[in-house]
């Protein structure tokens, strides 16, 4: 079991730095996990989430938003909870009741006041309208850490990856049709 | 392939973010000057899509687009790089622009009322109905009784056939034989106080400067305008020219809400609501203070007058508490006003306006600095005031002071917030004391011209001022007026103290056709509703806030039985019977039907000629990406007035078409861009400078700096009502909605209008983002969701709510008190209590 912090702690330095090697040498079969990097597993999950798991669909019930849904998932060769926020987004609740009902320590508290990071937003410049010459603010003014997740300089924005928690607001508010988002949220390297 | 691109995301980091953006942004760099080559319509691209040049259907920026069609559907648009307005660019709003047509509630059948209820009917009953209710009226009323409520997004051909219509037509079938000047236009709740400012000051309307100043100035004053949410591509320029001098170029925000633009800019002045006035007059006083004044400018072209003050405000019908002399200015010297604007000090400003005086000196020197090139923009902030034509003059006092003005780079820029309030609203002259041109309905000798243009006796143009927007509300209130017909705008939605003006409709005595292209808020309260052809769906052309004029031609088909608006004014024409046998329509729409528009054109453009309002010939409109005026001929025939030919070769044409025989102005009143400017240095040798105002000939050719105070606001906070309300835009949604709501990208980004609110006031009365807030004035109360610290945050004690959402409609209780002046609603002021619903 890995402490509340520690895994924080760990999960961001993945993140940032050596996660993508560790993920590549663990990865036991490419192909299989053509969808892996596209899902997003509700707040609080642990590095082994999928083996602790249940399925017991409890958190499904009590998210607020209906963001969380369980779908099948191949490399794991079960029904696992996840979040697209294409379709629904976390919505930073402060309740957590997700994490409050999870009995199989998938989902835990931290021991920190912040919400648990889920993932990272990116922009996909290509995509995204303000960087191809047509303006637009929606995933700022939509995102709930506004000027401090996602900031607005010279008339684009910017995500501050520190800051960001992967609630993937901007990613469901992005005015772009679904696949071809502007900014998209990338889970974080923890299974 | 997918890790690899993981990997590279993830070892980038903020700093490279923030790195790709200023290449990203740097790579849309304007185009430099070239000329227009590029020729669009006609072929099919690869996609099989047709391509036509137009110009976005929303704000004054003008952009223009290119248009693609496939099948009898436009399906895509984009930025027109060869438009100089926005060089390609585009905000949310032009990017999606095609949806607007397509929403799933166009209405494409005549709608009547018939016990009560809208009923679809056909062309010919509706016409029928609306043409013998006119005929009824002007008979038994006069043309008193009827008015029409127009539009800053009519096209130009619709406002001047909206013109004739009411100011030419109406005389030959009403009882007293004289035309209805009870034509408005919604730019009075948008424009009138610039339009007021430019008369007064310079004695010709619309700013002297272009967009091209956003590349040539270092300095940017913005008051209260948020620019980078109203007019995205213009300050995407600003953002362009500060990331290439990122060490000169200054940024000044002024305003009662932080912004996006604030958040951009280098100095943010946040002052109490109504003390920009204050500002101003501080900004004068320390430039004569410490003498920064232009000396020889101010001698050369200035001339200074004394305002009327304790003008009123509007509140009560008839303008009855506005004296008779409010727009009065008596003479005036240097000495006095120095001596006025000497009250003015950083100290007792700082007091009045909250601004720290550092900030205040700060920005004086900005904006009085000698190796500066300023530019000043604003937009309703200074419009709608119960001051709005005084901030108007302020601003220009400051830069006719300084001589920033006229020059590339410098300049009092006043920014439009409709595609046509220049092109159509002001240069049509679509108001109830204008004609085109600048010309007006109470000088004879303009209603002369006016008649000989026309083929119509002058006894048919009704000398009389009729009613300004907000008394035309009150006079169907008040029962005066029997018959409004409303084009392209939501007076039901949009004009303050709605409650009141859409009880007023309730009269059975009171008939009301509205031409719309989506039901709305008049829609609801309509007699007749006419449906209309929108945007690319019929020719037009519209006038941006630089003078630029965009013409497009038809491109798509109307849905169902849609139809234009100009042929809803002719065929309602053509069913009213003059003397002689004919008809109405067979004397004001004398037009071939193969060159209808073009015709129309010709003769209006007669108006502008020889008098340094030159439009550009129908011909060039429809060749060119937009042409600015004045477009002037080197010779032309028009009563001689023409002839350049001594002056010709030495001017400036950054538009090109020199070796066509014709000038694009770029800058107005400066010898070396305009042939009047140039034609008058010529012929008044002693004229010093570069500079000439030709126009404004009462005073001697100066521009007038006016000496006006400070004075409160028309409703303030109170006990009662401790709160400041502003209302306005968003970036995704353009005025009432009724366009952008339809387009599912936009609504859902921006589903509703919430009020905004200063995270200290709301923690104080426990509000959190997302509760329902009641929000109470005088006049009504409105529930609105909270949002604390969003995307504009009010000064302590302001709250900002946006107008565009049809089901919490903040103009409900919006106070309609008006400048004085210029007679145009102050939207940004009253006084409001704010609870938790």
């Amino acid at each position: 079991m890995v402490s509340r912090k520690d895994f924080f702690r760990k999960s961001w330095k993945l993140a940032v730095g050596a996660a993508a090697e560790s993920i590549d040498k663990r990865l036991p079969n490419e192909e299989d996990f053509s969808d892996f990097p596209k899902l997003i597993r509700p707040p609080g999950a642990v590095a082994n989430f999928a083996e602790k798991c249940t399925t017991c669909g409890e958190c499904v019930k009590v998210c607020p938003a209906e963001a969380i849904r369980v779908t099948f998932e191949k490399p794991f060769k079960k029904e696992l909870p996840s979040i697209n926020p294409s379709e629904k987004a976390c919505q930073m609740c402060e309740t957590l009741d997700c994490i409050k009902v999870c009995e199989d320590e998938a989902l835990v508290f931290n021991d920190t006041l912040t919400f648990p990071k889920i993932g990272l937003a990116e922009l996909q410049k290509d995509k995204c309208l303000s960087f191809n010459g047509s303006l637009c603010m929606t995933c700022y003014d939509a995102c709930p850490l506004k000027r401090t997740a996602i900031k607005f300089k010279f008339n684009k924005p910017i995500v501050i990856d520190e800051e960001c928690t992967g609630c993937g607001i901007c990613e469901e508010f992005c005015v772009l049709e679904k696949g071809t988002k502007g900014i998209v949220v990338k889970p974080l390297m923890i299974e | 392939m997918k890790n690899l691109d993981r990997r590279k995301f993830l070892k980038s980091t903020a700093a490279s973010i923030a790195t790709a953006s200023l290449l990203a942004s740097c790579e849309q760099k304007p185009k430099p000057q070239e000329p227009l080559t590029q020729k669009v319509g006609g072929e099919l691209d690869q996609l099989g899509m047709e391509w036509d040049k137009s110009v976005c259907r929303f704000c004054g920026t003008g952009c223009g687009v290119l248009v693609g069609r496939k099948g009898d559907k436009i399906v895509a648009t984009k930025g027109d790089p060869d438009c100089y307005s926005n060089k390609g660019l585009n905000c949310i709003k032009g990017y999606f622009l095609s949806k607007i047509l397509y929403g799933k509630d166009r209405l494409t059948k005549p709608l009547i009322r018939k016990n009560g209820k809208l009923e679809e009917s056909s062309w010919d009953e509706a016409l029928d109905l609306v043409a013998s209710k006119y005929t009824e009226i002007l008979k038994e009323h006069g043309s008193d009784a009827v008015s029409m409520f127009g539009s800053g997004q009519w096209t130009i051909f619709e406002g001047y056939a909206a013109s004739k219509f009411m100011k030419a037509g109406l005389g030959f079938v009403s009882k007293d034989g004289v035309g209805s000047n009870h034509l408005e236009p919604n730019a009075r709740m948008c424009m009138a106080s610039a339009v007021a400012g430019f008369m007064r000051t310079f004695q010709s309307d619309e700013p002297m400067g272009s967009y091209e100043d956003l590349e040539h100035a270092d300095t940017f004053f913005l008051w209260g305008a948020n620019m980078a949410e109203m007019h995205p591509v213009l300050f995407s320029r600003i953002i362009d020219t500060k990331l290439k001098n990122p060490r000169k170029v200054r940024i000044v925000d002024l305003g009662t809400q932080y912004t996006r633009s604030s958040e951009e800019a280098d100095l943010y002045l946040e002052f109490k609501p109504q003390t920009d006035l204050a500002i101003l007059n501080y900004f004068a006083h320390y430039i004569c203070e410490n003498e920064l004044y232009d000396k020889e400018f101010v001698e050369q072209n200035t001339i200074f007058k004394k305002g009327q003050d304790n003008i009123g405000y509007g509140l009560k019908d008839g303008d009855g508490d506005i004296p008779k002399n409010a727009g009065a200015m008596y003479p005036y010297t240097f000495e006095e006003f120095k001596k006025f604007v000497s009250t003015y000090t950083a100290e007792y400003v700082s007091e009045l306006s909250g601004v720290p005086v550092e900030k205040l000196v700060e920005a004086a020197r900005y904006i009085s600095s000698k190796d500066r090139n300023v530019c000043s923009y604003w937009t309703m902030g200074f419009n709608q005031h119960t001051r709005g034509t005084w901030a108007n003059h302020l601003v220009y006092n400051i830069h006719l002071l300084t001589g920033k003005i006229s020059k590339p780079g410098n300049g009092p820029f006043s920014l439009t917030g409709q595609p046509s309030a220049c092109g159509t609203a002001r240069e049509v002259g679509t108001f109830a004391h204008r004609l085109p041109a600048d010309h007006v309905v109470a000088n004879a000798a303009h209603r002369e011209m006016a008649a000989k243009i026309w083929n119509i006796p002058v006894e048919k143009i009704n000398p009389k001022v009729g009613l300004h927007t907000v008394e035309m509300f009150r006079a169907v209130d008040n029962k005066k007026l029997k018959l409004m017909w409303t084009q392209v705008t939501n007076p039901f939605q949009s004009m303050p103290h709605l409650n009141r003006y859409r009880k007023a409709t309730e009269d059975k005595g009171f008939f009301l056709i509205v031409s719309d292209v989506y039901p709305t808020r008049s829609t609801e309260l309509a007699d007749v509703v006419f449906p209309c052809a929108m945007w690319t769906e019929k020719e037009g052309a519209y006038g941006n806030a630089e003078r630029r004029t965009q013409h497009w031609n038809k491109i798509a088909e109307p849905p169902g039985e849609a139809k234009t608006e100009i042929w809803q004014m002719y065929e309602i024409a053509k069913r009213m019977k003059v003397e002689g046998g004919k008809t109405l329509a067979d004397i004001i729409y004398p037009y071939s039907k193969e060159n209808y528009y073009k015709e129309m054109w010709e003769e209006y453009r007669s108006f502008s000629l020889g008098i340094g309002k030159d439009l550009a010939p129908y011909d060039v409109l429809r060749e060119k990406h937009g042409v600015v005026w004045p477009y002037v001929g080197k010779t032309e025939e028009v009563n001689g007035k023409h002839d350049f030919t001594d002056v010709w070769d030495n001017l400036e044409s950054p538009e090109g078409d020199k070796d066509k025989g014709f000038v694009s102005v770029k800058w107005r009143y400066n010898a070396k861009y305009d042939p009047y400017a140039a034609k008058f240095k010529k012929e008044h040798p002693e004229h010093k400078g570069d500079i000439a105002f030709y126009k404004a000939k009462k005073n001697g050719y100066k521009a007038t700096i006016l000496a006006v105070p400070y004075e409160p606001a028309a409703e303030e906070p109170d006990n009662e009502f401790p709160f400041w309300l502003c209302t306005g835009r968003v970036l995704e949604h353009w005025h009432t909605g009724s366009m952008t709501m339809r387009v599912p990208e936009l609504r859902r980004a921006v589903p509703r209008a919430v009020v905004n609110l200063n995270p200290d006031d709301a923690k104080k009365m426990g509000i959190k983002r997302g509760d329902l807030v009641r929000v109470s004035s005088r006049r009504g109360s409105v529930v609105f969701p909270a949002d604390v610290n969003g995307r504009s945050i009010p000064a302590l004690g302001n709250v900002f709510i946006p107008f565009f959402d049809e089901t919490r409609m903040v103009n409900e209780i919006t106070l309609d008190a008006y400048c004085p002046i210029s007679k145009e609603p102050d939207y940004k002021k009253c006084a409001v209590k704010v609870e938790k619903a």
